[in-house]
């Protein structure tokens, strides 16, 4: 996890609650939400499931939808992810 | 040491490595067909090449006998059935091993897809005689038990060699020797600092490999090939035991095949090895601060409930599930296990394919690098 203040100081532009979903449905969601915003706009994906810490990071950033901006644990086992639309 | 005390053991260090992977092998496929990423897979890929290598040398060694191989007969009925099991387990997000450690860190999804996979074990066993019996296994399993360690007539040890060498040349055809020892590097590197290892919370998938590579030989020369799914079908009959009576379950074909050296319908080691990965999973996740109880998504329940229950049903029908064929299975060099994993991995690409809109990358560029 990186950048916790700065991440928190953030505005999104959405914000995706998938808590309880489990894979791939925070990469299929994540992926769909980012195809509708326009360059720049932040999308901010809030999961519990651990292993989308490390799949929707790589799933946007391989197919160049979104610079992955960092992820804030809050509170303990739920995820910020926070994406900039490319 | 008792067979009981060191099912728990292994079971215990399964569960906590597991976790600590996030080492799923359903997500090993998707993400690698869905997105090209091969995280996990390198994970796996670094069990089996310690793997196949221990298990070589235990036998060479003569520490563990070559019936203690997990070699079943063999035909179509592996490479369907693993296509089932790989449809089952991408629709329910995780596979045998999968299920139970995400269990452990208090996945309310997981337990469901556990109730579900023990339910289809029992229903597995009221229909294996005569249905499953005469028109699954008699037509389809065709061949008799074959593994590679006996084919060639030379040492056993030997043809691990051979294969692995053949495994790491497919695998590291996208990288140079430069990201070989990178990779070791970086996974054996984190082991210097036991304390902090303990309390992170998610390590180097190549590290994990290679430990449950280890444990997997270990626990193959101490006491058996490790396997998951058989063993939750005892532990699903043992808790129908007080309802359906134990005479019920004696005069069953199928469940009276399952418990054959048991001296009692009761818990043996496989059975305690299975209640220990999930301690295990629930332990590691503790450590690193990820334990969390996870409501499921309603609109998901019907993935854990359909899911988990072709998974468990497809695993008495190849038989076998992701650990017992991709594990011990190629670690044995069974052909029923390579043909149940091409099977898995196509069931998983064609949930993969559907899941994904019909948008998946080249899943035949296998890559071991970062």
């Amino acid at each position: 996890m990186q950048g916790g203040i700065e991440l928190k100081s953030l505005k999104a532009d959405k914000i995706l609650d998938v808590k309880g979903e489990v894979c791939p449905y925070p990469v299929v969601m994540a992926r769909k939400a980012l195809a509708a915003m326009p360059p720049g706009a932040i999308l901010l994906e809030i999961t519990d499931h651990t292993i989308s810490t490390e799949t929707v990071p790589e799933a946007v950033q391989q197919e160049g939808l979104a610079e992955v901006l960092g992820i804030m644990e809050e509170p303990a086992g739920v995820y910020h992810i926070y994406m900039r639309r490319q | 040491m008792s067979p009981i005390v060191l099912g728990g053991i292994f079971g215990f260090i399964y569960g906590f490595l597991l976790q600590k992977g996030d080492l799923c092998f359903v997500s090993a496929f998707r993400d690698w067909f869905g997105f090209g990423t091969t995280r996990v897979l390198r994970g796996i890929a670094a069990i089996l090449i310690v793997a196949i290598l221990g298990w070589g040398l235990v036998l060479t060694a003569g520490w563990a006998p070559l019936s203690r191989l997990w070699i079943p007969s063999f035909g179509y009925n592996s490479l369907l059935g693993g296509i089932l099991f790989g449809i089952g387990m991408t629709i329910a997000g995780g596979c045998a091993s999968g299920t139970l450690y995400r269990c452990g860190m208090g996945y309310v999804h997981f337990w469901i897809t556990l109730a579900a996979m023990g339910l289809a074990y029992l229903v597995f066993g009221y229909t294996f005689d005569p249905w499953v019996a005469d028109y699954w296994f008699k037509p389809l399993r065709l061949w008799k038990p074959f593994t590679f360690y006996t084919t060639f007539g030379i040492p056993y040890i030997l043809t691990s060699v051979i294969v692995v060498l053949l495994l790491a040349g497919l695998m590291t055809r996208n990288l140079g020797l430069t990201g070989w020892v990178d990779v070791l590097r970086e996974s054996l590197g984190d082991l210097v600092r036991p304390w902090q290892l303990l309390r992170k919370k998610s390590w180097d998938t190549r590290l994990v490999g290679i430990l449950i590579g280890l444990t997997v030989t270990v626990h193959f020369a101490l006491l058996s090939a490790w396997s998951i799914t058989t063993s939750e079908a005892r532990i699903s009959v043992l808790l129908v035991k007080p309802l359906v009576g134990e005479d019920a379950i004696g005069s069953n074909t199928y469940f009276s095949e399952i418990f054959l050296g048991y001296p009692q319908l009761q818990l043996g080691a496989g059975e305690v090895l299975i209640i220990f990965m999930i301690i295990g999973a629930f332990v590691a996740s503790v450590l690193g601060g990820v334990f969390r109880v996870r409501p499921p998504k309603l609109t998901r329940v019907p993935n854990a409930v359909f899911g988990g229950f072709l998974m468990g049903f497809a695993s008495r029908l190849a038989p076998g599930c992701n650990v017992a064929n991709v594990i011990s299975g190629l670690a044995g060099l069974s052909v029923h296990s390579i043909l149940v994993s091409v099977g898995i991995a196509v069931g998983a690409l064609v949930v993969s394919y559907y899941l994904y809109g019909g948008r998946l990358v080249r899943p035949w560029r296998i890559g071991m690098g970062a």
